[in-house]
């Protein structure tokens, strides 16, 4: 991820060729703004519907834990890069905080079935790993997180 | 998103329209919590017009399961989209939560 996130009033997109990035606010109401710049993205790149469908769920989960893990009034920018290396298209989403995935309420596990021991707040990198096998989240060396999962470059999975 | 409330006899229907998240989910939310105060023996959650759905509508739905449950009710959720099941599959949610295909075949089981 270039450079650090900072407190935004607004989105800013940006593209360079095969590289998009879009800056959000940290604010849940433009979780709509960042599902439609990803799904712009994958179409200029030409990846198929099913995979679009998943590289949007993958943003809003994550837009939503960075949102959520500034709740302590940090409001500093979320960011979604998307660029190609190589073979694959990478895509990075982080913020200067925590990203806390999982929704709030009572824990999903009680009702599923799971260990006991699996806190709710897995509930989301779950559903995410579950569309991405490579995602990961990394703590990055100013203190921010960013949450990264890659495609192949012409990702037609059906 | 948009949400319509009604009954039928002894049951309690809400047809959602649109994206549910983080920013709409709280409209979801308290709409149930109305519907589930009226103690209907059961809510019925039509999802057919909902385009998007992350794990914050999850965690509404199983607020709502855990709720009715405690009540003896039923939860039925009406859904066929796709994208909206995967995100119930991929959860294991699709194994606890009553899916109907159909609005008619939800209030008529």
């Amino acid at each position: 991820m270039k450079g650090g996130p900072s407190s935004l009033a607004r989105p800013a997109y940006f593209r360079d060729h095969d590289a998009f990035s879009l800056e959000i606010p940290c604010d849940p109401g433009y979780l709509t703004t960042a599902r439609l710049f990803a799904a712009v993205a994958c179409r200029e790149l030409g990846i198929d519907e099913q995979t679009t469908e998943d590289v949007k769920l993958t943003v809003s989960e994550a837009c939503t834990g960075a949102i959520r893990g500034q709740a302590d009034g940090t409001a500093a920018a979320v960011r979604i890069d998307i660029r190609r290396e190589d073979a694959r298209l990478v895509f990075e989403l982080g913020s200067q905080g925590p990203i806390v995935l999982g929704p709030e309420g009572p824990d999903v596990q009680d009702l599923v079935g799971s260990g006991p021991n699996q806190p709710a707040e897995e509930i989301g990198l779950a559903l995410i790993q579950g569309l991405f096998d490579d995602a990961r989240i990394e703590v990055t060396p100013s203190g921010g997180t960013v949450l990264t999962f890659s495609i192949p470059a012409l990702a037609n999975r059906g | 998103m948009y949400v319509r409330t009604r009954a039928e006899g002894s049951q309690s229907i809400l047809e959602v329209e649109g994206e549910i998240d983080a920013h709409t989910a709280p409209q979801l939310k308290s709409a149930i919590g109305i519907l589930l105060d009226e103690e209907k023996s059961a809510l019925v959650v039509d999802l057919e017009r909902v385009t998007f759905m992350d794990s914050t509508g999850l965690g509404v739905l199983v607020s709502a399961l855990k709720r009715v449950r405690e009540m003896n009710g039923e939860l039925r959720i009406v859904c066929t989209r796709r994208a909206i099941l995967r995100v119930l599959e991929i959860t294991g949610l699709d194994k606890v939560l009553s899916l109907y295909s159909s609005l008619s075949e939800a209030t008529s089981s």
